[in-house]
């Protein structure tokens, strides 16, 4: 795959494109994830929501976001961060197709197959207990299909707005330290990838000045710290969120350590990733 | 009494905060109330006697109703003290817990934490400054975790089949994403915990 990107790593092409803010390409957003029109005061004058209108945007925060999302394709800060998102999900997608057929004993380039029930555990536990093996190998499936969901959902919704999507690194991706064959291992690496989508999302969050799509980054958001919280458990962690080095918080001073959910700069994120688990 | 989303004070930011101060009060006094069932019983804030069943935190779902009991408590803080005199006043709830099994009493803190998952969401239409927004995500992120715990604990209790997740067509999902709650159907929902 050519990479038109002087950076290497981030390859969509910037071409001039309708602001995704706008109401048509919102709403098709909305229908593309599932999300209820009625749900969405933003669009629907007939909304669920009866009460007082909803603010017609977002304002204030930070205003560094060209330098937070350099790098990234888009024309306006709202495409940036929808292509930084999708930087991430075609990245953890990958590694839970690798991860999923590491440890249903297939070869690790397979594609992920359209039926799930192709996928039969066939490591062991590596030290996790029998339930916490098999939830983590439901996990481990269920969750590859979703992180292919965002992944298409997210193309789907930029290339609607008639925006170019980023594109995939073109040496792939791989893990920093290759997974051994077991559960307790090919969970250890996942991990840290739902644990930095969060801090990704909860970090790009702020430069969204679009109430629509802060919901829907929301909703995807929602689903990340789902994830963390199940690998979590199945490895015999805490639920989380468990503050990391390097973590950062909204609030001041955060009365417990899982209390609030931590972030990372979007810059630091890319260069995390970059880092970590570009080939 | 709490109704719709009408009857929250304030407006924009302010109204989105009251609301989900609303629900983190429920949440918290939700747990309290859970936490006597499972383990050595009390009394709830109304009065009544809630016998318990003398279970210890060796149980996940007693460990992590302390955890997350102390976690709600804490957002509701939070909440209260950013808001200060524009903060809505507590109210006080029946969740018939003296009468619930273990099973009911997990379904019924999966149902709120779920819930609560999706009005935050619900809400975003409403906020006004991306400070809150943020603020709000930060939140929302743990009952997410919460939610996914709780699911995660009820399939290895009772085996369930409940997902942690929101999962996709090939497991009779949508797009594996989470679904927003508008405030108004969250607000029909709890209503009838609410006595004062």
């Amino acid at each position: 795959m050519a990479d038109e990107n002087s950076s290497g790593f981030f390859s969509g092409q910037t071409k001039s494109s309708p602001s995704l803010h706008s109401r048509r390409n919102l709403m098709r957003l909305a229908a593309l994830g599932g999300i209820s029109l009625a749900g969405m005061r933003f669009f629907s004058p007939k909304s669920a929501f009866a009460a007082s209108p909803a603010s017609s945007g977002l304002t204030g925060g930070s205003t560094d976001g060209a330098t937070q999302f350099a790098g990234i394709p888009g024309d306006t800060i709202n495409e940036q961060v929808l292509n930084f998102a999708l930087t991430l999900e075609i990245l953890e997608s990958d590694l839970y197709r690798q991860a999923l057929n590491i440890a249903s004993g297939l070869p690790v380039d397979n594609a992920l197959n359209i039926n799930p029930k192709v996928y039969q555990l066939k490591v062991g536990g590596g030290g996790l207990n029998a339930a916490s093996t098999q939830s983590g190998y439901l996990y481990l499936k269920q969750f590859a299909y979703v992180e292919s969901a965002h992944r298409e959902f997210l193309i789907a919704a930029i290339t609607a707005a008639g925006f170019a999507p980023a594109q995939k690194n073109p040496g792939g991706y791989k893990f920093p330290t290759k997974p051994q064959t077991d559960m307790k291992s090919i969970l250890t690496q996942i991990l840290p990838l739902e644990e930095t989508g969060v801090r990704a999302y909860l970090g790009a969050l702020p430069y969204l000045t679009d109430l629509g799509l802060a919901q829907v980054a929301g909703s995807i958001y929602s689903t990340e710290a789902r994830h963390s919280a199940a690998v979590s458990i199945s490895l015999g962690l805490h639920a989380g969120p468990t503050p990391e080095p390097g973590d950062l918080t909204v609030v001041p001073n955060p009365v417990g350590t899982n209390t609030f959910e931590y972030y990372l700069q979007p810059r630091t994120v890319v260069a995390a990733a970059v880092k970590n688990y570009f080939v | 009494m709490l109704f719709t989303f009408d009857d929250i004070p304030g407006t924009g930011d302010i109204k989105v905060l009251n609301y989900a101060l609303a629900l983190e009060d429920l949440e918290s006094d939700l747990y309290d109330q859970a936490f006597m069932r499972l383990t050595v019983g009390g009394k709830n804030k109304l009065g009544i006697q809630i016998p318990g069943m003398n279970l210890n935190d060796s149980q996940a779902d007693v460990y992590y109703m302390y955890q997350f009991g102390v976690v709600e408590t804490r957002h509701s803080q939070f909440l209260r003290a950013a808001l200060g005199s524009a903060a809505i006043s507590p109210f006080k709830y029946n969740f018939n817990m003296q009468n619930l099994s273990r099973k009911q009493v997990l379904d019924l803190i999966y149902t709120a934490e779920s819930t609560g998952t999706g009005a935050y969401l619900g809400a975003i239409p409403y906020l006004e400054t991306k400070t809150y927004l943020q603020i709000a995500g930060a939140i929302q992120g743990t009952e997410a975790r919460h939610t996914a715990t709780f699911a995660g604990i009820i399939d290895q209790l009772f085996n369930e089949g409940l997902n942690v997740a929101p999962v996709t067509k090939q497991y009779g999902g949508n797009n594996g994403i989470e679904v927003p709650i508008p405030p108004n159907t969250v607000l029909k929902a709890v209503s009838g915990f609410i006595v004062a």
